[in-house]
């Protein structure tokens, strides 16, 4: 379509245009004080600030002020100062937000006022404590298969793919230590696990380990109670549904991670003083 | 009584500078409504401000006041003020019609009631559109012998620069304009980019379009009706009671602080025992007071209200100091949600939820399109507590089901696949207990609000279930609420509090047996009527083709079950031919996939066509006038299919597929029909209203121009 074309051609003139004119119009400069600590910064920092033609931010690293050259009829100071510190920086009126701070490379990571550190503290403090739960000493059989186990499925809840290999072969070796007939052929799954190179075949060949481990479980009953849960939405090629096994009655989806993570209800219960099946849902 | 208002005459209007010193137990306050215009964005627009100011000023009050309020509309059209969430007579209770007079132009109402209850409240035009443009306000009710200091009102709501009832039109007519606008086309070239094609097709197959979790692009969100303010008395150490209330016509909104976790002591007005989380979504017309602290001093902390679609946010800033900013929510992965819905929803147009129990929020289908997925934690109805026992008094049972179903396509809401106008009162007995499980069957979520009762709703929590008077069900959740119904006499409406879902006849209204006449409403009948004509109305839409070749056109008027069709090829010259086909239809089933129709058409050409049709007939497709019935139905994809026979015994079948996006902006549409006609076109949305176009017609040839679009 000619008229479409000539559209395109239009816009792509304006954004030249654009680019040609250095000179903003309405020009008004200021000089701000923006906290950062190296090169990368100053790259992360100008380019947060800046927004053709509208703003133009040149930071400098050793006196960490920074002269902004801004329209004064579309923008201000303070819209910039505030993209600055959602992209990490603290600056003269904004404290950037803890999770945009965590998240700044490791050289970039400037001292901070005291009034943000205690923000990013209590972030942090959550973290930690998440990654601390459902670590536990080791016990010997089923049991100390189970926790490894619950390790490899905490781990996919996290959705981290990198350290699923080397939990699943531990998880493996554990297995084929026990003389159960079904051990076998979990073991074997959880290799298949090991072999996964993305999560979704991780997560693909979790599903089997866990179906072939519930009937482990079920013939070899854990001294800890233990949770069958199902999702129903997890699909995989023509697999329709998941199940797991889990410590705990609360959900905590592997199949979706942060995404899901509360889909899912509890099937069976395994184990402990629970001998009854039944259904529940959370 | 005791008490006494200012009144400041300004540019010819009363505007009431309202307020009450009150030695007795009256409060008085004068409420001043004009129409005055605002500017959020750069450009004039129409309003409706109360004593000069939007929103509404809040109102205070103590629990065992006579609130006394004196309303002056020096508006020329009538209103009406509905006190949200309050236990009132129930002429008192402002819904124009059903409960009281409507306020006429230049009139006066004086609402009075005692005041039995605490806690957050507020209040809201109940007439037409009008909350859209600015009628909304706090109602504050404070403990007696308490008055805490540290206490904020954050009155959230939502403002367009587009004139609510175009809004509402555009709605009933399905306009894919705000998804442009919002990012949220979700068109076949996007789905190809990030590979989810496949899904887009599935979503089609199931006769869904692009999925959203709102409907309206809004310019603003405000608090307190400004972008952003701040309160900058606060302290280190300090804790902050913030009485939130979302006073929006239909944006749910995320609450979160950059300060810390929230905790929430009161929902709906009532107190719950405190419970900390890390947000918490508020639906529309829901109230919640959290309680926040200052973690350090020199600081402004950040309270962010962020509209559910994420496409903007307000703020509230506390402290003073350097602001201290919460991260924002990242945006929607509305591809995700697509494949979610596509998995819940059958071919034949109905939810299910996978034998999963849905209830209580607890599970945030919407969370498969988070970026930052279900870390965060995250308030559901089940953690919410009432500190004393709320059990009903022991009183019979009775159980009404209500299955919220809906039309997206066509903008109808529902209850049990009736409006309002098409169903009868519901009776309730003074005294007797009335329990309701609710299911929610239709795409989106329903904040389900009960005039002048609390309902306790039934969350795990046993005799310490939790009051409220809104109730918001995600789709696919079942919820049970009960409330005793211990208000005497009178018709109280439950709706819900969508602004356009209400007005299009999502609700029912209980009426207590053997109530008395109403003396604000002498001709009872007639009112009801009224009551009944608002999801009654029709809209106008209109697809208006100029092009080279010809005028392709359609005008459409409809309402919830009734359509008049007019559509028209014009070409400009009789070689090209004429036609024009008008009919008045009437959608039968509960999907509105099927319409049946009689009309009329009229066509003349000469330039040669196939001799025969598909059935073997004499070809007329150049030369016909006849009367006609027939049948239209919405096939998987979008396909309509239009069968009819007219006067004659002639039989015509076309199959058509319009506005196949194929980008966020471009469009396609194609037909067949039986008398071998075809046809081809596509355009290009330029703004709401006009398109570049171009068909292909095998009587008219090619073209091209523009299609204006109403």
């Amino acid at each position: 379509m000619g008229a479409m074309k000539a559209i395109f051609l239009f816009a792509a003139l304006l954004q030249a245009g654009s680019a040609l004119s250095a000179q903003l119009p309405n020009a008004k400069t200021e000089t701000l004080r923006i906290a950062g600590k190296c090169s990368l910064c100053k790259q992360a920092i100008e380019t947060a600030a800046s927004k053709k033609g509208e703003a133009m931010l040149a930071w400098d690293l050793d006196s960490h002020l920074a002269e902004l050259t801004y329209d004064s009829a579309t923008t201000n100071a303070d819209e910039v100062l505030k993209r600055v510190a959602y992209a990490g920086y603290d600056n003269e009126r904004y404290l950037a937000p803890a999770e945009a701070y965590a998240a700044l490379d490791e050289c970039c990571r400037y001292e901070r006022v005291p009034q943000a550190i205690a923000a990013v503290a209590s972030v942090e403090a959550r973290r930690t404590g998440k990654a601390e739960a459902g670590h536990k000493g080791h016990v010997p059989s089923i049991d100390g298969a189970l926790e490894a186990y619950f390790a490899l499925k905490d781990a996919l809840v996290e959705g981290k793919a990198e350290g699923i290999p080397s939990r699943a072969t531990g998880l493996a070796k554990l297995l084929e230590a026990l003389s159960a007939p079904e051990a076998k052929k979990t073991a074997s799954a959880a290799r298949e696990v090991a072999k996964g190179k993305t999560i979704e075949g991780q997560r693909a060949a979790f599903a089997k380990l866990s179906e072939s481990f519930h009937a482990l479980a079920k013939a070899n009953p854990p001294a800890a109670t233990v949770y069958y849960q199902h999702c129903p939405m997890y699909t995989h090629g023509k697999v329709k549904g998941a199940n797991w096994l889990s410590a705990e009655k609360a959900i905590r989806n592997p199949y979706y991670g942060d995404r899901m993570l509360t889909c899912g209800s509890v099937v069976e219960t395994l184990g402990g003083k629970s001998a009854p099946q039944h259904r529940d849902h959370e | 009584m005791v008490g006494y208002g200012i009144r400041i005459p300004l540019l010819g209007l009363w505007v009431a500078g309202a307020l009450a010193v009150s030695a007795q137990q009256t409060v008085r306050y004068d409420l001043a409504i004009a129409d005055t215009v605002v500017n959020y964005t750069g450009k004039p627009r129409k309003a409706i401000a109360i004593n000069g100011q939007l929103p509404a000023p809040t109102l205070h009050f103590t629990e065992g006041d006579t609130a006394e309020i004196h309303v002056h509309n020096h508006m020329h059209h009538e209103t009406s003020i509905h006190w949200h969430g309050l236990l009132l007579p129930n002429e008192q209770d402002g819904v124009p019609h059903l409960t009281t007079a409507p306020i006429k132009g230049m009139g006066t109402h004086v609402y009075r009631f005692p005041i039995r209850q605490s806690g957050t409240y507020w209040y809201h035009s109940h007439t037409m559109l009008q909350e859209q443009l600015g009628m909304y306000g706090a109602f504050v009710i404070h403990k007696k012998d308490e008055r805490p200091a540290a206490e904020e009102v954050m009155l959230l709501s939502d403002w367009s620069d587009e004139n609510p009832h175009q809004i509402e039109r555009s709605l009933h007519r399905a306009t894919d304009w705000y998804g442009i606008r919002k990012g949220a086309a979700q068109s076949y070239g996007e789905g190809l980019l990030s590979g989810h094609f496949g899904t887009k097709l599935a979503n089609e197959w199931k006769r869904m379009h692009a999925m959203d979790v709102s409907d309206v692009y809004y310019d603003r969100f405000l608090v307190n009706g400004q972008a952003e303010q701040q309160r900058a008395r606060y302290r280190k150490g300090d804790t902050v009671r913030v009485r939130v209330i979302n006073g929006s016509s239909s944006t749910y909104f995320w609450l979160t602080y950059a300060g810390g976790p929230l905790t929430v002591v009161a929902s709906d007005g009532a107190d719950v025992e405190p419970v900390t989380v890390d947000r918490l979504i508020v639906g529309v017309s829901e109230t919640y007071d959290v309680e926040v602290t200052i973690p350090a001093d020199g600081v402004a902390y950040e309270l962010v209200a962020t509209s559910e679609d994420r496409l903007g946010q307000a703020s509230l800033w506390l402290g003073d100091g350097i602001r201290q900013l919460k991260q924002p929510l990242g945006g929607l992965d509305y591809f995700a949600g697509m494949a979610m819905m596509n998995d819940m929803m059958t071919v034949g147009g109905n939810m299910k939820d996978m034998g999963m129990d849905m209830s209580l929020q607890q599970m945030d289908m919407n969370a498969v399109m988070y970026p930052e997925g279900n870390g965060p934690k995250t308030l559901d109805y089940a953690m919410l507590r009432s500190p004393q026992p709320t059990v009903l008094p022991d009183k019979p049972f009775r159980t009404l089901h209500f299955e919220l179903t809906g039309n997206m396509n066509r903008y109808v809401w529902t209850v049990n696949n009736r409006t309002v106008s098409e169903s009868d009162k519901i009776a309730i007995e003074k005294g007797e207990n009335i329990r309701i499980i609710l299911t929610n069957n239709s795409m989106m979520r329903h904040p389900m609000h009960l005039h002048g009762h609390f309902f306790r709703v039934v969350n795990g929590q046993g005799d310490h279930a939790p009051l409220k008077n809104a109730l918001d069900i995600m789709p696919m959740e079942t919820d049970t609420i009960e409330f005793n119904a211990s208000e005497g006499y009178g018709d109280w409406f439950f709706h819900c509090h969508i602004l356009y879902h209400m007005m299009s006849g999502m609700g029912r209204i209980f009426a207590y047996e053997g109530s008395p006449p109403n003396p604000q409403l002498p001709e009872p009948k007639k009112a009801l009527r009224k009551v009944y004509a608002d999801d009654r109305r029709f809209y106008l839409g209109a697809e208006i083709g100029i092009e080279s070749n010809a005028s392709d056109g359609e005008v459409v008027l409809e309402n919830t079950r009734w359509a008049w069709q007019t559509d028209w090829h014009l070409g400009p010259n009789s070689r090209k031919g004429f036609e024009v086909d008008s009919r008045l239809g009437r959608y039968l089933d509960k999907n509105q996939f099927l319409l049946a129709f009689v009309g009329w058409e009229w066509r003349h050409r000469e330039g040669g066509h196939a001799p025969r049709n598909w059935f073997g007939q004499a070809n007329t497709k150049d030369d016909r006038s006849a009367a006609h019935l027939g049948i239209q139905y919405t096939l998987p994809w979008f396909i309509v299919a239009d069968l009819r026979m007219n006067s004659r015994g002639y039989v015509r079948l076309q199959v058509a597929r319009d506005d196949i996006p194929l980008t966020a902006r471009l469009r396609l549409r194609g037909a067949y029909n039986s008398d071998r006609e075809y046809t081809l076109g596509a355009k290009y949305i330029l703004t709401k209203y006009v398109s570049l176009s171009s068909h292909y017609d095998s009587d008219m040839g090619w073209g091209g121009g523009l299609t204006f679009t109403y």
